[in-house]
């Protein structure tokens, strides 16, 4: 191997991430969750991280932003998903970073989604199905026809995606090619987006294990806590052993993560990308059935609140590709390659390859 | 210590790396001496020449000092060793316990003399050793030992009792054994010392127990009043458990976790990319999602074994995932293999598979079975 250019300072100033959490965790509350499922807002949200600057994260400090790049940003992804938030407001990081690339196309607003796919009917009605967040968000971000552009909602329709996430919705605008915001050309925004979301699992995951910990700690059966009981304790390691496994994996794609330069570069690589969206995809239905199975019959009841992440995770598993789509991409690539197990492993999707 | 938090991401350093080309180099001259179905073995497969070549090297013993004729390595170097000696197969078994425990075990609790004694022989390649803990009545549960030291009036013990599943006994110089020298087996950790046992000592037989695939790797050996000088002990009388803790350590945190059959899925994915590569994509992807994960899961249980922490529970957790991916490995290839019956495989590498898929029950039992593990990871996160 060459000499290798290690991604530096990739964790998140610990005073910000304090200054995030302490700032997001009491506006995520399971009133929070149900008032979104409903509404599909959360204003005091949105409110809020305006207020405190949070989103400057990514803007440059010549503009006031704390200047942070998306390899930067797992830590705040994590977050966003450990607190179930309601509202885009880590995909809109995306958006914002893209926009600065084009800083002559319009701006996209701060509840900006992204799109998985987009497609145009024979009636030139514009179509995106099953956004996440598409309830909560102002524009959609997408690439159609070699180009990255966004769509508000205003102008749309918008009815029930059938996910087990309520936030998420399908999209349609009649006029959208009338309506299309240009950023520039296509970037691999998809890419991006399961990026993004695995980095939300991640923290959504973690949330499920240390909500489930604590419920075996205090739920009593048979004269003692549940979490006493070898069954349970194994299940439990299980969780936290296949949590700590997406979490590294994770970080791994995103500290490699980049804004294309005006060329148009690739983001990251699609085996990165499949590191990340693969294990923490095929995580999700071992980790949630577990933490069902520990919280038995209250865990399935409406009031009890581990539905608000297990609903997110099993909707987020598929968005952008299921682990399938995935592993075969990765499996593909290393096929491919010519590599040995380890060669692949270092050449292509750890810290120490170069970026 | 707590799993509740993440591990942080570690890189391997500079210096790591460095080291990698010039194991490369070495060890591609002598892969060819070794058949398939010895490399599948892993650090399982017994060579004494080549640990000594390995020793010649400087190899062997490599976190032990300079002043010893260790290589002086941290953990980040020794774990890009061991990446390399694993992916090619080697045969490490002769060395490997000396290397991994019982060298760093006697560097941190052992007399000068004993340091003085050991270490140069063990960093020679000369001086193999054998881990002394489990007995037919203490597996998972160690600390039931019986085997007893006595102490006699001139300083010296003598030793009776019996250890068993000890891998290599019958090829081995010494053994590191942990043993009651005082109370009784109702005091569980307190009064257990730890041992260097010469065996080729009178007083101690060795009979070798054949395995379910033919092989006799591992032993049972028997104490009949067996002389140990008195700088045999190792460490502090009664302080046994506390030491083995920390040896378990060493034993638990390194990459051979996730390495065991390396070998056996390269040569999977070599065999896939002649024959029919679209149908190994899925599997292949899947085994690299999770080998990639567990490399820096296990990587960043290393970085905290350099910045001095003994990480027991992190240990315990990358183990029993990583013995999950090496047992699902040669399940999941078996699958893929037999995928079309018309077709059988050739018998050299459907050979190779057979012995990968009798020892692989051992990865999940070895350095601590997967139910003792899972127990240590539930208190680590915090269930009472």
């Amino acid at each position: 191997m060459n000499a290798m250019a290690t991604p530096s300072s990739l964790t998140l100033d610990p005073l910000l991430l304090q200054a995030l959490r302490e700032a997001l965790s009491p506006l995520h509350t399971p009133d929070t969750w149900r008032a979104a499922d409903a509404s599909g807002q959360a204003p005091e949200v949105l409110a809020l991280w305006q207020a405190q600057g949070f989103d400057g994260l990514i803007r440059p400090e010549s503009h006031n932003g704390a200047g942070l790049a998306l390899n930067h940003l797992f830590d705040v992804w994590a977050l966003l998903g450990e607190l179930a938030c309601p509202l885009p407001l880590g995909l809109g990081l995306v958006a914002q970073a893209l926009h600065q690339t084009h800083p002559n196309g319009p701006t996209p607003p701060v509840l900006t989604t992204v799109a998985p796919q987009l497609h145009i009917d024979a009636s030139g009605t514009w179509h995106a199905l099953a956004v996440p967040w598409g309830r909560s968000a102002q524009a959609v971000l997408f690439e159609h026809d070699q180009q990255l552009m966004w769509l508000p909602t205003a102008g749309g329709h918008q009815q029930a995606s059938g996910r087990s996430d309520r936030l998420h919705a399908d999209w349609q605008w009649p006029q959208g090619a009338a309506q299309a915001q240009v950023l520039g050309p296509a970037v691999g925004l998809s890419a991006l987006g399961a990026v993004v979301l695995a980095a939300h699992m991640a923290g959504a995951l973690s949330a499920v294990l240390h909500r489930t910990v604590n419920y075996a700690n205090e739920r009593q059966q048979f004269g003692r806590p549940i979490g006493k009981f070898q069954a349970i304790q194994h299940h439990i390691a299980v969780m936290a052993e296949h949590t700590h496994a997406v979490h590294l994996a994770t970080q791994t794609a995103v500290a490699h993560l980049s804004v294309p330069a005006a060329s148009g570069a690739p983001v990251v690589s699609p085996s990165l990308v499949a590191l990340a969206k693969a294990r923490a995809s095929e995580a999700v239905p071992l980790v949630c059935n577990l933490a069902h199975a520990v919280h038995g019959a209250m865990g399935i009841t409406a009031e009890y609140p581990l539905h608000h992440h297990t609903r997110r995770l099993h909707a987020w598993r598929l968005d952008f590709g299921a682990e399938s789509h995935w592993q075969r991409v990765l499996g593909e690539a290393w096929l491919a390659s010519g590599e040995s197990s380890l060669d692949f492993l270092l050449n292509h999707l750890s810290l120490e390859t170069p970026s | 210590m707590t799993l509740a938090q993440p591990l942080p991401l570690a890189a391997l350093p500079a210096h790591a790396l460095a080291l990698r080309e010039r194991v490369r180099d070495f060890l591609r001259r002598q892969q060819g001496r070794w058949p398939l179905s010895t490399r599948v073995q892993s650090w399982m497969a017994f060579d004494a020449d080549f640990s000594r070549e390995l020793a010649a090297q400087g190899w062997v013993g490599v976190t032990l000092p300079p002043e010893y004729g260790g290589a002086g390595m941290d953990a980040f170097e020794r774990f890009v060793l061991v990446e390399e000696l694993l992916c090619h197969g080697a045969p490490v078994a002769a060395h490997w316990i000396a290397d991994r425990q019982s060298g760093p075990l006697i560097l941190r609790y052992g007399t000068p003399e004993q340091r003085a004694r050991h270490l140069p022989a063990i960093c020679r390649g000369e001086s193999f050793f054998c881990i002394g803990m489990s007995e037919p009545g203490a597996g998972s549960d160690l600390a039931s030992v019986r085997s007893r030291a006595v102490p006699q009036a001139d300083g010296s013990w003598r030793l009776s009792g019996q250890k068993i599943w000890t891998t290599y006994a019958h090829h081995a110089h010494f053994m590191i054994a942990l043993v009651r020298t005082s109370g009784q087996s109702s005091d569980r950790q307190a009064g257990l010392s730890q041992f260097i046992i010469d065996l080729h000592a009178p007083g101690v037989r060795i009979r070798p127990i054949e395995d379910l695939a033919g092989h006799a790797h591992f032993n049972e050996v028997f104490f009949d009043e067996v002389h140990l000088p008195a700088d045999a002990l190792v460490g502090t009388e009664g302080s046994g458990w506390q030491q083995v803790t920390a040896e378990l350590a060493f034993e638990r945190s390194g990459p051979e976790r996730i390495y065991s059959c390396m070998a056996l899925l390269d040569a999977w994915l070599q065999r896939a990319r002649t024959r029919n590569p679209q149908a190994a994509s899925l599997l292949a992807g899947r085994v690299m999602s999770h080998l990639a994960a567990l490399r820096a899961l296990s990587l960043a249980t290393t970085a905290r074994l350099v910045a001095g922490d003994s990480p027991v529970t992190e240990a315990a957790l990358t183990k029993d995932l990583g013995t999950q991916l090496e047992q699902d490995i040669p399940t999941w290839l078996a699958d893929a293999l037999a995928s079309d019956p018309l077709h059988p495989d050739d018998t050299e590498w459907m050979r190779a598979l057979a012995v990968v898929v009798q020892i692989a029950p051992t990865y999940a039992l070895r350095g601590g079975t997967r139910e003792i593990l899972r127990g240590m990871i539930a208190r680590g996160l915090g269930l009472r």
